[in-house]
């Protein structure tokens, strides 16, 4: 079977969850303790579609008020783009837009995923309220407690990055 | 009526010793009493408290910095016994190294001067002619530069498109992608106009780093690694890049290919591996 590798870069502000995200999805080899050292981490994980072996090679930015405070390099050749954000802190998705515009001008043309989570702190009527103030719509509501949608943002990302429908 | 006359002559002659036995007897049994475990523990429990209460008030006077500065004195005065104690933990940690390290060294000798018919051989003799000592010539091929692994890098993504190992060990995606993010993460930082980092070292192993065209070449290295060593392995890494890396996307290599081709230019440059 065929095997490409795919960079994937998670960003979004600090204590969303992205590292437990991450977490959940793979096993780690490095400490996370790089992140407050370098400001990244690389994990890997190997996603298997029917005809194609995909290396994720999942970039674990640490997380900024602002994007914009994100060395760029590394965005620098990314595949695709998950932004995580926390659904019971709105500051965390207030500036979504934004960041998403700044991100698409270094990456044009690349596919992104915008995932809630900690949706397991939220009750159902809160997570309404939330949902409706939200200023983009978003397809993935995601719990690296629970593990709630986890495999899926990654698996419809890969399918994304190497055009395969969803 | 014998019998009677001897019981009266018996409790006659008796008569003192048998009131003696009764004392000691009684005496025996106040004795048994007092020392009964109910009693033991009912004389004894007051004791022991102010004892405990003594010890108990003289450990808090040495408590804190009194404590600390015993300690101290302790160390000064008895180092001999310290270093006594502490040695069969220590030494035996830096024995192993240090035996482990002399055990591979003398490997590499060994098996140099086994060698003895071997061109090496005859080249160390005919060095020796101008002065040249067998025994540096033997530490030096001792302690020869190895590439344990070697690894063709995209320079923006961090995406390996090719790699070498001697030991396969490492998740060579991983370590590509930590050092493009450390290679980024120091070229930010200093911002030189041009510069680009080209080595790092970690304990005896050195990471090279040749840049060219969209990559960057990576070849850990184990050994002692000169200066010379350094210039001509880079060199020979650039020569790679512009004969295989600068047509990379026009042949579209997969990364097999580019392995395959890394793998034998490395053998090429150190035939040893």
């Amino acid at each position: 079977m065929q095997s490409i590798s795919k960079k994937v870069v998670l960003v979004g502000n600090f204590g969303v969850g992205k590292t437990s995200l991450t977490r959940r999805f793979v096993f780690q080899k490095f400490a996370d303790e790089y992140l407050t050292t370098l400001g990244v981490k690389i994990d890997k994980k190997i996603m298997s579609l029917p005809d194609l072996q995909v290396n994720l090679i999942i970039w674990d930015i640490a997380g900024e008020v602002s994007q914009t405070k994100v060395p760029k390099s590394y965005y620098l050749g990314a595949n695709g783009i998950i932004y995580v954000f926390d659904l019971t802190r709105p500051s965390t998705f207030k500036h979504i837009s934004e960041d998403l515009d700044y991100i698409q001008q270094l990456l044009p043309n690349i596919p992104y995923i915008l995932a809630g989570n900690k949706k397991d702190l939220l009750s159902e009527d809160e997570l309404k309220n939330t949902i409706s103030g939200l200023p983009l719509p978003c397809e993935y509501l995601t719990s690296a407690k629970t593990g709630e949608c986890v495999e899926e943002i990654f698996q419809d990302l890969t399918k994304k990055m190497t055009n395969r429908s969803a | 009526m014998e019998d009677d006359i001897l019981r009266q002559l018996k409790s006659i002659l008796l008569e003192e010793e048998s009131q003696k036995r009764a004392v000691l007897e009684k005496e025996i049994m106040a004795l048994k009493n007092e020392i009964s475990p109910k009693q033991i523990s009912l004389r004894l429990e007051p004791m022991v408290s102010q004892k405990v209460e003594e010890i108990k008030s003289n450990m808090s006077a040495l408590s804190g910095e009194a404590l600390g500065v015993a300690i101290r004195a302790q160390i000064r005065n008895n180092k001999e016994d310290i270093i006594d104690a502490l040695y069969p933990i220590m030494g035996n940690l830096i024995q192993k190294f240090i035996q482990a390290e002399l055990e591979k060294l003398a490997d590499n000798i060994n098996k140099q001067i086994d060698d003895t018919l071997s061109w090496q051989s005859i080249k160390r003799e005919f060095l020796g002619l101008f002065g040249i000592k067998q025994n540096n010539q033997l530490m030096t091929a001792a302690m020869k530069p190895q590439i344990e692994e070697g690894m063709v890098i995209y320079q923006n993504s961090g995406l390996l498109i090719g790699h070498y190992t001697s030991k396969g060990t490492l998740d060579q995606d991983m370590i590509a992608g930590m050092l493009t993010a450390i290679k980024s993460f120091v070229e930010d930082a200093f911002q030189q106009k041009g510069g680009n980092l080209d080595m790092i070292q970690y304990g005896t192993l050195k990471i090279i780093i040749q840049n060219s065209y969209k990559y960057y070449i990576v070849a850990i290295v184990s050994g002692a690694v000169d200066t010379n060593y350094k210039f001509k392995l880079l060199r020979y890494l650039s020569l790679f890049a512009e004969r295989h890396l600068s047509k990379l996307q026009e042949e579209n290599l997969s990364e097999g290919t580019v392995s395959a081709l890394l793998d034998k230019h490395i053998k090429e440059f150190d035939p040893d591996l």
